[in-house]
């Protein structure tokens, strides 16, 4: 039993690890989008200037709760399903 | 350097390889002729070959277990022989407990050269007889003749899901490069330039100074 445990402990601190990561780096395609769009809206301003970081910082407040942001959960989901998969298919097929 | 960079790339291609081919499961047509129970001395050397711990089996003070195990014959006459054991919750990962029923099933499929009852037995492992290490076997499925080969998804399905998992892991990298790495050598190099600037002005100006004050004793005037 407490073989188990260990998996399931290992697994949610690399699903958790993943999470993260995965989290950082969404946030960071996000907010080089963000800068494009103010580029293309204020050719004059383009380049990295304190108003340009104003408009990510405020674009960027919300995205936690962006669909995106959200899908990100499915790292804890997928990876127990195909677990669970597995085990289902080795040992009860 | 160039050798040295070549035959390192070459080794870990090798490593990747092998570790792959050996968890990775594969599968053989056979016929099984054998099933039974041996107790098998586990030593340090080929440890590695079997369950990482003692699961399912019943290990004695000697550091035996009493390993299951299923004799076959490929229609090619060639012989083979898996060990029957569970892998437990931890590596590799099949998480498989049913021995014992995949054990009944292989005895229940147990078939002669004259009346054969082809399978396909799924496994994972090396058969290195001078090591004494058998391929674990995962599921065994009935064929109805030799020369059947079922698709192996498992492997197929790993080996996509790995490659993907490498792009997005090669596209986080070349992501964090560009926008964290990047600006931040930038902007060392940046403070470089000017600090190494400022110090050549400065030492420019130095001189400037020194040589006004050797002129002046020269009789010349000061530019």
């Amino acid at each position: 039993m407490s073989a188990l445990f260990r998996l399931i402990v290992l697994v949610l601190l690399l699903e958790a690890m993943f999470y993260l990561l995965l989290r950082i780096y969404i946030r960071s395609l996000r907010r080089e989008r963000l800068e494009e769009i103010w580029d293309e809206r204020h050719p004059a301003m383009a380049g990295n200037n304190p108003q340009r970081a104003e408009f990510v910082r405020k674009a960027m407040v919300g995205y936690d709760k962006a669909l995106k942001s959200r899908l990100l959960w499915l790292v804890f989901i997928i990876p127990s399903l195909a677990i669970m998969a597995i085990v289902w298919w080795v040992n009860w097929q | 350097m160039h050798y040295v960079k070549v035959v390192m790339g070459v080794l870990l291609g090798l490593l990747v390889f092998l570790f792959l081919d050996y968890t990775l499961p594969s599968q053989n047509t056979l016929r099984i002729t054998n099933t039974y129970n041996r107790l098998t001395q586990i030593t340090s050397s080929n440890a590695i070959f079997y369950a990482a711990e003692d699961t399912g089996t019943v290990e004695n003070a000697a550091g035996q277990r009493d390993v299951r195990f299923i004799e076959a014959v490929r229609p090619n006459g060639k012989v083979f022989v898996y060990r029957n054991e569970d892998t437990g919750w931890i590596w590799p990962p099949y998480f498989k407990y049913d021995s014992a029923n995949l054990h009944a099933e292989a005895t229940n499929l147990k078939s002669t050269a004259a009346a054969p009852q082809w399978v396909s037995v799924t496994a994972y492992g090396w058969r290195i007889p001078w090591l004494t290490a058998y391929p674990n076997a995962i599921s065994i499925d009935t064929l109805a003749n030799p020369n059947e080969r079922p698709r192996n998804w498992g492997a197929l399905i790993a080996c996509v899901v790995m490659l993907l998992l490498l792009a997005l892991i090669w596209r986080m990298w070349a992501q964090f490069r560009q926008r964290t790495i990047d600006p931040a050598v930038k902007s060392v190099d940046d403070r470089w330039d000017r600090t190494t600037e400022r110090v050549s002005a400065e030492a420019a100006e130095a001189r400037g100074r020194v040589t006004g004050w050797w002129n002046s004793w020269k009789g010349k005037p000061r530019r």
